[in-house]
């Protein structure tokens, strides 16, 4: 006998209810945390006074982390640390404008209000495949909303830093000729192409299940 | 000239006063529920199984042309 057809004879429940009851308010709990966390940090980037902020920063083709070191202690030793471990190499600067400051608190902001939204928006869709109707309407708008949530999310929540970073750099003067510090940007299409994308796929079955769903209304 | 508007209407209420039977007894006999049942009766349907359609006839001892009919919207 084929998996296949031993799975598709059994029918089992992937998910029960009260696990996705459990799901839904815990998304409800999580999409309220997530964009308070949000409004609290975006108020605080405004509101505190300016401490050291701490900036992801590349280096140039060829560039060596002692160069940076060496370079920091020339141009910019009182005003930043340069710091490296496994998840990269960081910039931390002791007296950060303003707008640095915004700038620095506005990836994490952007992530809670995604995480947020997203977990929101996903919390009446779970709701509704408990209730025994998947195919509600709005679920496929709320996936594919989802979708272009993870888009936006996956390409400005890593570049945001790097603008604040080449702020922090450009004040410092730590970008003219021979610098080994990288005033750019730099991301990875696959998490932008991926995840967004299997959404997509989904909100497109969705939306096929909620034209069917309308077919059978009124069927007896 | 273009035919009026029609629809299907159901005469599942006449077919069991003439029968003496309730919509609850038809449900348990048929093995349709009695809101499929109510649906049907009160012409909210929008489409009929023939399993449903063959599970009714058979307890009412009538057709489908018994139980349904096309008839002028009003």
């Amino acid at each position: 006998m084929r998996i296949g057809s031993f799975v598709i004879d059994r029918d089992p429940v992937y998910v029960g209810t009260r696990t996705l009851r459990v799901i839904s308010a815990g998304l409800l709990l999580l999409g309220v945390v997530a964009l308070g966390f949000a409004a609290v940090q975006l108020v605080r980037s405004f509101v505190v006074s300016p401490a050291p902020l701490k900036l992801p920063v590349a280096l140039v083709e060829g560039a060596s982390v002692e160069e940076a070191f060496e370079h920091r202690l020339q141009t910019a030793y009182a005003q930043t640390r340069v710091t490296a471990n496994g998840d990269g190499m960081f910039l931390t600067t002791n007296d950060p404008t303003r707008t640095e400051m915004v700038l620095g608190a506005a990836g994490e902001v952007l992530l809670a209000v995604a995480i947020g939204t997203s977990a929101l928006l996903l919390r009446p869709l779970l709701a509704s495949i408990a209730d025994g109707r998947p195919f509600a309407p709005g679920n496929a708008r709320r996936l594919a909303h989802v979708a272009l949530i993870t888009t936006a999310a996956a390409v400005l929540v890593p570049l945001i830093p790097r603008v604040a970073t080449m702020q922090v750099l450009d004040r410092l003067e730590l970008v003219e000729e021979g610098s080994p510090f990288l005033f750019g940007m730099t991301f990875s299409l696959t998490p932008v192409i991926l995840f967004p994308l299997v959404l997509l796929v989904l909100a497109e079955a969705f939306r096929q299940g909620e034209k069917l769903h309308r077919d059978v209304e009124g069927l007896v | 000239m273009s035919a009026p508007p029609a629809g299907v209407v159901c005469h599942l209420d006449r077919l069991l006063a003439e029968r003496g039977m309730t919509l609850t007894e038809l449900s348990a006999r048929a093995g349709v529920t009695v809101a499929n049942l109510s649906v049907l009766k009160n012409n909210r349907a929008r489409a009929v199984r023939f399993s449903t359609l063959t599970a009714i006839c058979q307890v009412l001892n009538c057709d489908p042309g018994d139980l349904l009919s096309v008839e002028p919207l009003k």
